[in-house]
């Protein structure tokens, strides 16, 4: 190894070591914040002692669970979307090009609208939803393999489908569509640990597979004839990366509802200072995508409490601006 | 200039996230309206700004436009099931109608036609039925737009909001004036008068229970203020919605879990799209018991969370609200109201 390329290598792991610095103090900032004030003396006694009063619930049972699943959100969104950017070699596909937020959302319409007796099926249907679309999506897409290109125009095109079914309902029952925005928009309001327990599989399913697979990925962005000619079986791996994209997104959003975004420009956002090299992106994303969620989630809880706004709708006001500035900045695209 | 750069796009996000929650609080007029208008009309003394002259009835609907309507009109459509029962009992007979809702129907008007669903009514099925008048739902963008084609077409149109108690009044008012029926504005509407001030009027001013609204979906924890149908009701009862504090002008909104466990209500009304209450009721129950932080709550603890049935608490209760405003006064004071 030259010294240029071990400097390049010493310099991507101090970067590495500023997210996991920046996404633990975005932790804490999320633990410390809310609609009611504690102070941090009294959040650290309630995590080490146990003392059952009012505040001791605030933290225990609703901050702690809300930041957990936040984090675990932005790290299965961020890496699900850098995942895809990488095996369609495409700076646009993220996890609606799969078809996930479209399939979650006409069956969380569905079962919110038509069947609102069952509203506790709503986030199975969701996870259903995005993995039902996907495999549609793979389907249709095939011919004597999936190239890329197939697949982000037939995820174009069954998510229109799709998305005219959403307005279909939206449109035949306006006076029930109320309940259902939140979900449109994105939320962690009503988060607890069921919820924790719901996504952390699928958040540790996707940090075991960036410890084992970057260099697959490494390999699949070279091009498939590349990839097969260095012995990689590019179909079978391009399937595997599809699904588990599917799972990570799918279980994010039927814990917070459709916030496509993080998905989209997280990977970007790190892609910027990183590089693309993803022995380093996809543990990088980690960190990025659940400090993303946490910062927004925390805006988005104190800043009008105790009424909150979706985190959707602060991540897309924030995210956008800052993601173009550093994309006129950097110049790299 | 990278400075600039970097100031425009602050400027654009901070104005992008002004518009965006402006939109949120732009559906709250229905607090400032009727009830404080009275003027003295010229022909007849008239309520809620509605002036009943020899052959037409003069009154400013939901569109903030006064409006002229002939009195007795022969072919009307009502596009709401709620409007539809206030004027079938305000003596009004229809050719047109949007689809019944299982909650919501009225016997004297199921063999009228029916003109689509009511978000999306057929402005050619309207026309074709050569109507006088047409009583739209002003809250549904699809009813608003069609107003100025239904007005080429001379075509009376009146927009309406049933939200509250009062706009069950001055509805029921300005369609007894259009039926000239004044025995059944009398019979109706001071009868309900009656009857819910004297719940009020009974019920003790020394408890004030903390109460929060919550509309139940799998998603959000929404909740709803005063300005609402039953958040007004359990207002009158008395009683003080810990949403209401919040600073804000939506009438239904995201609320913090923090703030109500903080606060601790003593009863939580739940408001509900489901039609199987007792389903809904068990799924409740094990989503608040299995949920620590629900189960730490006093409402919880000691059962006190009460899923609204959708009939009088979901849609407009109209001649029914004593039985609304009993309901609920049942639930807060047993020992009153038995």
């Amino acid at each position: 190894m030259t010294l240029e390329a071990k400097n390049k290598q010493i310099n991507k792991g101090l970067i590495l070591t500023v997210f996991i610095c920046f996404s633990v103090l975005s932790f804490l900032i999320s633990l410390a914040n809310g609609a009611v004030k504690i102070s941090f003396k009294e959040i650290i006694d309630i995590l080490f002692t146990e003392k059952f009063n009012e505040n001791y619930q605030i933290i225990w049972n609703v901050r702690l669970p809300r930041t957990i699943v936040a984090s675990l959100v932005g790290t299965c969104l961020a890496l699900s979307g850098a995942i895809l950017q990488g095996i369609m070699r495409n700076p646009l596909a993220g996890p609606n090009i799969i078809g996930v937020s479209s399939g979650a959302g006409l069956m969380t319409l569905i079962v919110l609208i038509l069947f609102p007796s069952h509203y506790y099926l709503a986030p199975l249907g969701s996870f259903a939803g995005a993995l039902m679309a996907t495999l549609f999506i793979y389907f249709l897409a095939w011919k004597e393999g999936a190239a890329p290109t197939r697949l982000i125009l037939a995820g174009v095109a069954v998510s229109s489908l799709l998305g005219a079914g959403n307005n279909i309902i939206m449109t035949f029952y306006p006076d029930k569509v109320s309940g259902v925005i939140g979900f449109m928009v994105g939320g962690l309001s009503a988060v607890n640990w069921k919820h924790v327990t719901m996504i952390w599989p699928y958040a540790l399913l996707g940090i075991i597979l960036v410890m084992i697979v970057p260099n697959r990925l490494n390999i699949l962005m070279l091009g498939d004839e590349v990839a097969t000619g260095l012995g990689l079986n590019v179909e079978r791996t391009r399937f595997l990366f599809i699904i588990i994209s599917s799972l990570l997104a799918g279980a994010a959003v039927s814990v917070a509802g459709l916030l496509g975004f993080v998905g989209l420009i997280v990977p970007h956002i790190t892609r910027l200072f990183i590089g693309s090299d993803y022995r380093y992106l996809l543990s990088a994303t980690i960190f990025t995508g659940s400090a993303t969620v946490l910062l927004c989630d925390t805006l988005a809880r104190v800043m009008f409490a105790p009424v909150e706004i979706p985190v959707g709708i602060i991540m897309a006001a924030l995210g956008a601006p800052f993601f173009l500035y550093l994309l006129r900045r950097k110049g790299e695209y | 200039m990278k400075k600039i750069k970097l100031v425009t796009l602050l400027c654009t996000c901070v104005a992008v996230f002004l518009l965006l929650t402006g939109c949120a609080g732009n559906n709250n007029d229905k607090t400032a309206k009727s009830g404080e208008e009275n003027s003295e009309a010229e022909n007849q003394p008239s309520e809620y700004g509605i002036t009943i002259n020899e052959k037409d009835v003069v009154f400013t609907d939901s569109r903030g436009e006064e409006v002229t309507i002939s009195k007795n009109p022969k072919r009307v459509i009502v596009l709401q099931n709620s409007l539809l029962e206030i004027w079938d009992q305000a003596g009004g007979t229809v050719i047109g109608r949007v689809d019944e809702s299982e909650d919501k129907v009225v016997e004297n008007a199921m063999s009228a036609e029916t003109v689509g669903k009511i978000g999306s009514p057929s402005l050619e099925k309207i026309l074709s039925l050569k109507p006088d008048l047409v009583i739209i739902a002003g809250s549904y963008s699809a009813q608003r737009e069609m107003i100025p084609a239904l007005e080429q077409s001379d075509i009376q149109v009146i927009s309406l909001e049933n939200n509250l108690l009062e706009d069950y009044y001055k509805t029921m008012r300005i369609f007894t004036a259009i039926t000239e029926r004044e025995d059944l504005y009398e019979s109706h509407v001071s009868q309900v008068q009656k009857k819910v001030d004297g719940i009020v009027a009974k019920a003790p001013m020394d408890k004030n229970y903390k109460i929060v609204i919550l509309f139940a979906t799998a998603k959000n924890l929404t909740v709803r203020n005063s300005d609402t149908m039953v958040g007004e009701m359990l207002k009158d009862l008395n009683t003080v919605n810990i949403s209401d504090a919040a600073d804000s002008t939506s009438d239904t909104k995201t609320f913090s879990m923090e703030k109500i466990i903080q606060e601790d209500p003593d009863f939580i009304f739940v408001q509900t799209m489901g039609s199987d209450i007792e389903k809904i009721e068990e799924q409740l129950k094990s989503d608040f018991e299995d949920n620590p932080a629900w189960a730490s709550l006093t409402a919880v603890k000691e059962d006190r969370y009460i899923i609204l049935p959708k009939d009088l608490y979901l849609y407009k209760p109209n001649q029914r609200y004593p039985e609304a405003y009993e309901g609920l006064a049942k639930i807060l004071y047993p020992e009153v109201f038995k």
